[in-house]
């Protein structure tokens, strides 16, 4: 930039600033010293000019400012205002029988067709929607728990001496014995005694098989917070274990905890619908999503698709709220975003 | 290494026994096969005599206790014999000649699936993390999150709802039912071109939702290795980006991927059980299902026997793979 050859002064400078105009030439006509056009005095009892944003507010902004935050809540919105008015004003119950209609296809009566045992589709769809509704948001919330109760102490108490480290070990490996053990057979096991009971029962023991690889993770992360210099000096301080791990644990990875639960709504559904699916879900005097693929039907495709549609815009509304979470409260994950 | 992989198989080996001995113990607890014995068309009562030796002999007594089932099961087990179908099954087949004739079939699936589930997946992650936002890798990444958010009996019904549909146009389609044709001669070459074009639906159920899950994770280990402190020295020692990736990343990318690998096999075996009921497969899978319907103790035991050694030998190899790419452990 500096010409070499430029021998003029800064009072040539000045000078050449006061001749030129602003206007015309807004690099040399530079207006610092124009009193003219000098910013008004601000006086000090107006506060600070710019407010800063609340952490709440921040997340907000974040995560509203995501297309897919909205596409996910929206489709979300829809599908809970399905199920809970779909039933209500639909004229069929999930197990009336219309054999005369059987495998017939959308009308205006039966609005998603009826399969070959005469039960109306859109009526199970929509009370299939209601109880997996329940089930995923009821199990993404237990599972969380637990995993939060088994990961934290585990990350806890890892580093208390000998009883801690066997204590930690125990934990770990009952995590890995229950990987071992496909969790479908698990729950195929279980189920049917449990069904005899309520089908409310679904979501302990869905949660129950899906909270290892969460406890995992978060007992990881325990252990990386354990060593910090905070929660050493509230150790030394004599703050009760307890209130080290609700004050000083829990905030540091909620966002990770909120994100895994609300995938987990997904993942939920998802494992009761494939066991319903097989028979070992939800049984008669209730009707899941997974129930209603079972009558599928391969050359009379409308019998499956309307459940199978409804079970996916659930899933991926889902799964995009989620992920607009995690971009909102973890930013720095966007390196490594799927 | 070979005190790394002899150390872990043993801890495998005991994770297995024990995940069994849990899963006997818990059906053995659960399911009542004393309860279905008897069909309800049975006119008179059966002598209580008769009932005991009917029990005995299949080990389901419920006045043993059930610490005594367990070692008579566990005898049984260090024999090589897992007992007999109970339950509704009265046909008193040995549970090892069941595994014997079923493993095969789902053994077929669940390996063919995996594999090119699995390479498909790494392949894809990689190439969808190298070129980041391409058209490529966000099509990639669109389907695999669609393809994650659809249950595997779903995914199953759109394979063969396309198969159904091709057939009706073109009058040509793949077989949706049964691995075998029993029309056919066994050993013909019909036969054989049967089984192949039978496996065909199946292997892209397992291997689509396989390759969904292993590219997102192999896109998130590569994003990981891309910026990592290593491949820039590698990238300013002068070697070229491809050169880089293939002797310094792709190594350090695929090392959490095998810890993933060795747990992921037993997802493949719940994908082979939806494959198998849906498409008719007579394999492990089905006989998993109708053993906890039948309330078949041995049978169950056994099933769960089968996959604690897949997940042992799936580990292993994940293991000794680790041992081979990364050279901390040498």
């Amino acid at each position: 930039m500096t010409n070499p050859n430029d021998i003029r002064g800064t009072e040539d400078a000045s000078a050449l600033r006061r001749r030129t105009d602003p206007e015309a030439n807004p690099v040399m006509g530079a207006a610092v010293d124009d009193p003219e056009l000098r910013d008004t005095e601000i006086d000090e009892s107006a506060g600070p000019a710019i407010e800063s944003m609340s952490r709440g507010e921040l997340l907000r902004r974040r995560f509203f400012r995501n297309p897919s935050a909205w596409i996910g809540m929206v489709i979300f919105l829809v599908l809970v205002l399905m199920a809970v008015i779909g039933p209500m004003v639909y004229q069929y119950g999930p197990f009336e029988r219309d054999l005369r209609n059987a495998l017939t296809g959308p009308s205006a009566y039966h609005w998603f067709g009826v399969n070959e045992n005469g039960l109306d589709i859109f009526a199970r769809t929509m009370q299939g929607l209601r109880i997996s509704l329940i089930i995923g948001i009821g199990t993404a919330l237990l599972t969380t728990f637990l995993a939060l109760v088994v990961g934290i102490v585990a990350g806890y108490i890892s580093h208390k001496g000998k009883w801690g480290a066997l204590g930690d070990g125990a934990l770990v490996n009952l995590i890995n014995l229950f990987l071992v053990i496909p969790s479908i057979l698990l729950l195929m096991l279980f189920s049917p005694a449990l069904q005899q009971a309520s089908w409310l029962w679904m979501i302990p023991l869905l949660a129950g098989f899906a909270w290892m690889l969460t406890a995992r993770v978060l007992r990881a992360m325990t252990q990386q917070l354990v060593r910090t210099e905070y929660v050493e000096a509230a150790r030394f301080m004599g703050v009760h274990p307890i209130v080290t791990m609700t004050r000083h644990i829990i905030p540091n990875i909620a966002s990770w905890i909120i994100i895994d639960t609300t995938l987990g709504v997904s993942a939920a559904i998802l494992g009761e619908t494939g066991l319903s699916f097989i028979g070992f879900g939800i049984q008669y005097p209730q009707v899941s999503l997974g129930t209603v693929l079972q009558d599928y039907n391969i050359s009379a495709p409308y019998t499956w698709i309307p459940p199978a549609a409804v079970l996916a815009a659930l899933v991926i509304a889902i799964n995009l709220m989620g992920e607009a979470l995690r971009d909102a409260l973890d930013p720095t994950s966007g390196s490594s975003r799927i | 290494m070979i005190r790394f992989v002899s150390l872990r198989v043993l801890t495998y080996v005991i994770l297995a026994f024990v995940a069994t001995s849990f899963a006997y113990l818990l059906s053995a607890s659960l399911m009542h096969p004393e309860e279905v014995l008897y069909p309800p068309i049975a006119t008179e009562p059966v002598p209580a005599a008769t009932a005991q030796m009917y029990l005995d002999v299949r080990n389901v007594n419920p006045d043993t206790p059930l610490f005594e089932r367990y070692a008579n099961w566990l005898g049984g087990l260090v024999r090589g014999d897992l007992g007999v179908t109970t339950g509704t099954n009265k046909s008193m087949v040995p549970v090892m000649d069941e595994l014997f004739t079923r493993v095969p079939i789902s053994l077929r699936l669940v390996v063919l699936g995996t594999v090119i589930g699995t390479v498909l997946g790494i392949v894809l992650g990689m190439l969808a993390a190298v070129r980041r936002d391409s058209i490529g890798d966000r099509l990639s990444t669109l389907l695999a999150f669609f393809i994650l958010s659809l249950p595997t009996p779903v995914i199953i019904l759109i394979v063969q709802q396309t198969n159904q549909g091709i057939m009706d146009l073109s009058g040509w389609g793949l077989p949706a039912i049964n691995p075998i044709n029993p029309l056919l001669e066994p050993g013909s070459w019909d036969s054989i071109t049967y089984q192949a074009k039978a496996l065909i639906m199946p292997t892209i159920v397992l291997a689509v939702t396989a390759a969904a899950s292993y590219s997102r994770y192999m896109k998130v280990t590569t994003l990981d290795v891309l910026g990592s402190d290593y491949l820039r020295t590698a990238r300013a020692k002068g070697l070229t980006r491809g050169r880089a990736m293939n002797r310094h990343g792709l190594r350090m990318a695929l090392i959490p991927m095998g810890q993933y690998f060795a747990f992921a096999v037993g997802g493949a075996f719940s994908g082979s059980l939806f494959v198998e009921l849906m498409f008719n497969w007579q394999g492990i899978g089905r006989f998993a299902i109708s053993a906890i319907q039948m309330a078949d103790v041995n049978g169950t035991a056994g099933v769960v026997l089968y996959t604690a050694i897949l997940t042992l030998l799936s580990a292993t190899f994940a293991d000794i793979l680790q041992g081979a790419l990364d050279p901390r452990i040498r």
